[in-house]
């Protein structure tokens, strides 16, 4: 463009000095002039430009923040335990849908069934179990070696994760209990027994270096227990009676402290 | 890497940069724009701290807005664009009075965008003798580009009047050039 | 008398019947120490357990003076450490910054602006600020290598584990490296693991070769290619007693060994020390199995 707006114009603009019309013949030309333009950048550090910049350069800074992180935000999780929550594969939002879906229809089917809620008593715990396998282990967290070197260490991380899907588990299974009047209240009965299997996995996980293995094994062990002991116990749902639970509660409380005394193994294992 | 070795890049250059994440190619296009757009808007809005607020916004917007730039027109013009609305959306947030175009002190001339470039003229003289208020309705329309309805929220006043105003305006300028 | 940052006493490792580090004591820091073998000579087991993620079989580890054995200690230890593992992973959803960012969470850096600001030091200090918000799986390969590097770097560790740092780069990208690494400007003690003997000559003080979990040399890079000195020659056609011989672009072939009565001898280079030493090792294991 071979027409330019006067230096003095562009002086007075910068100083607010100028009447209407040069403004306005000004400003018309400076969008389709990038001499004019720069003209005016290299006269003049705007008030408070480095200022604005350093307000854009935070926000586009701040890593983008989730439906899910939000929401545990908002619960009171501080923000940056909630970062340490949103890569853990079954907090992500396929996992859960995917459980939500199981958990309706092991509650369908047991509504559906009628007497009592068995199938539905019996999948639930299997649901943290596997949210569990699902989030630690080697090829599940990439990052997980410079985890175990950082001063969070494995252990806390562990159970920061184990904490978040314990509790998102056992939400959306308490969501389909309410939602369910037709399974009565005694299909609160798997709680105490989902605690008392992650728990379990974790410890043996130590042992078997894997947490799908030991989440197989524990699985499959409370999916037999449930069915004999259904067989051959008098009462329906004896795993899930008064007795039952007290067994849980004991084995839940026994593996926390087996898994505290292990703790080594998850800090500094053995092998890799 | 894309190089972007500064002065050499153009706009277009810069945001197809954004599209990729290139925070540095943002600071060159805040360096570039910045300035004008801020005085540009200072004129329309006596508040500073809203000012502030919405370059920042806009620079957001185009950060995250990059990929929707089709290469219409002067990049300048794109982020005018979102920058002008952007403050009209933070006024009609906050009702705030301190708005430049109603202002008492009329000054001598003005002109119709189409003899943008002519600094003195008939024209000049006609705008002149319209009242601040019909002026700024040619300046929120026909400079800024805005629709009637955004020149009243920006103006604070109702859709109705802008275009009252506006045809008076016509009228009158084109009795004086007559 | 300060303790050296890293120390290790008698260290062993094995994995099934083989033994990766056999009866290592080293100490090392401040600086940069290269750490030179083969694959499979125990490098990546020794950083490892250096890096405070694997317990050793036997033998004790120090690292600024706090027994790794120690949970508390190792605590204390890991505030003051970065660790660049040999094939870091990443997360693919986040983009570079927050990859980073991530790293500066589990490093308890929990004020945020604070946290960013360190953040972007530790990016601009491996060149990648442009791409800071690019998603790491648009990354390419050179740039992840920075990318895991800018995480070790991060609130200027006192020690830097670099497990092959320079595999995977471009010639260029080496050079660059190389520079940052040797003008790190609180000088924490380094430890870089390589099988490159360039990386050595160009940034290392002092180099340790670690051969079939042993060390076989600790010294200075010059001191190293001395080891060679003598056992070096030329002639025209190949010779069978050599422990290792090859091609030169003149048609000659470079020998390293016990050289024949007569032989040309050649001025020995770290690179012929290091083969030697490789070599021979590789010999005797052959032997002995």
């Amino acid at each position: 463009m071979s027409w330019h707006v006067h230096e003095d114009t562009i002086e007075a603009y910068i100083l607010g000095r100028i009447d209407d019309a040069s403004a306005f013949s000004l400003e018309a030309h400076l969008l389709a002039c990038a001499s004019c333009r720069a003209a005016i950048s290299t006269r003049v550090e705007v008030e408070g430009q480095a200022r604005i910049w350093s307000g854009i350069r935070e926000s586009i800074d701040r890593p983008r923040v989730g439906m899910i992180e939000r929401a545990l935000i908002r619960l009171g999780v501080p923000a940056h335990t909630a970062r340490l929550l949103v890569v853990t594969p079954s907090l992500r939002s396929a996992w859960l849908i995917g459980i939500t879906a199981c958990l309706a229809f092991a509650a369908i089917v047991s509504s559906a069934a009628g007497e009592t809620p068995l199938p539905f008593l019996m999948l639930a715990p299997l649901i943290p179990l596997a949210g569990v396998a699902a989030a630690f282990g080697g090829p599940v967290d990439p990052a997980w070696e410079i985890g175990v070197a950082s001063p969070t260490g494995a252990f806390r991380l562990m159970l920061i994760r184990a904490a978040g899907v314990l509790a998102t588990s056992a939400a959306l299974a308490g969501l389909a209990t309410i939602a369910s009047p037709a399974l009565g209240w005694s299909a609160a009965g798997w709680l105490v027994p989902s605690l008392a299997l992650t728990v379990l996995t974790l410890v043996l996980s130590t042992v078997t270096t894997s947490v799908i293995h030991a989440a197989t094994i524990v699985g499959i062990g409370w999916v037999a227990g449930v069915i004999v002991l259904e067989r051959v116990a008098s009462a329906p749902l004896a795993a899930f009676g008064p007795t039952a639970q007290l067994v849980s509660a004991v084995v839940a409380v026994g593996s926390l402290i087996a898994l505290v005394g292990r703790r080594d193994a998850f800090e500094r294992p053995a092998h890799l | 890497m894309r190089d972007l070795s500064d002065r050499e890049a153009t706009d277009e250059d810069l945001i197809a940069a954004l599209c990729d994440g290139d925070a540095r190619a943002l600071r060159e296009l805040y360096e570039r724009h910045a300035p004008w757009l801020v005085l540009r808007l200072s004129r329309r809005c006596a508040d500073p701290a809203i000012v502030e607020e919405v370059v920042q916004d806009t620079f957001l917007a185009v950060w995250r807005g990059a990929g929707r730039y089709r290469g219409q027109g002067e990049v300048a013009a794109w982020i005018w664009g979102i920058g002008i609305r952007r403050l009209i959306d933070r006024l009609r947030r906050h009702r705030v009075l301190s708005i430049r175009g109603d202002r008492p002190d009329p000054e001598p001339s003005a002109e119709e965008v189409v003899l943008l470039g002519v600094e003195h003229g008939d024209l000049a003289t006609a705008m002149d003798r319209l009242s601040p208020e019909l002026r700024a309705v040619i300046q929120a329309t026909i400079l800024d580009g805005l629709t009637t309805r955004e020149a009243g929220h920006l103006l604070q006043i109702p859709q109705g009047t802008v275009k009252t105003r506006l045809m008076r305006a016509r009228r009158e300028l084109r009795e004086a050039l007559a | 008398m300060e303790p050296w940052p890293i120390e290790l006493t008698e260290v062993s490792k094995r994995y099934g019947g083989v033994r990766a580090l056999d009866h290592v004591t080293l100490s090392a820091g401040p600086g940069i120490t290269g750490l030179l073998g083969p694959n499979g000579a125990g490098k990546t087991t020794l950083m490892r357990i250096v890096a405070t993620v694997l317990a050793p079989d036997e033998g004790s580890v120090r690292l600024l003076g706090h027994d790794l054995a120690r949970a508390h200690e190792r605590v204390e230890v890991r505030r003051r450490l970065g660790y660049m593992p040999q094939e870091p992973g990443f997360y693919q959803q986040f983009t570079a910054f927050e990859f980073v960012d991530y790293v500066a969470i589990l490093k308890e850096m929990k004020d945020r602006s604070a946290r960013h600001d360190a953040v972007r030091r530790a990016l601009g200090a491996v060149g990648l600020e442009d791409v800071a918000h690019r998603k790491v799986k648009g990354l390419s390969g050179g740039m992840r290598r920075r990318l895991a590097l800018a995480q070790a770097l991060l609130g200027d560790a006192d020690v830097l584990m670099l497990d092959e740092p320079t595999a995977g780069l471009d010639p260029e990208q080496r050079l660059r490296f190389r520079e940052l690494v040797s003008q790190l400007p609180h000088r924490p003690a380094v430890l870089l693991s390589t099988h490159q003997t360039e990386d050595i000559t160009a940034v290392c003080e002092r180099v340790i070769v670690l051969a079939g979990g042993r060390i076989r040399f600790d010294g200075s890079p010059a001191a190293l290619a001395e080891t060679a000195t003598g056992r070096v020659w030329v002639e025209q056609d190949r010779n069978e007693q050599a422990v290792l011989s090859w091609r030169m672009s003149d048609g000659r072939h470079r020998h390293i060994g016990d050289p024949p009565a007569g032989a040309t001898i050649a001025e020995a280079n770290i690179d012929d020390a290091y083969l030697l030493m490789a070599g021979v090792t590789a010999q005797t294991q052959g032997a002995a199995a």
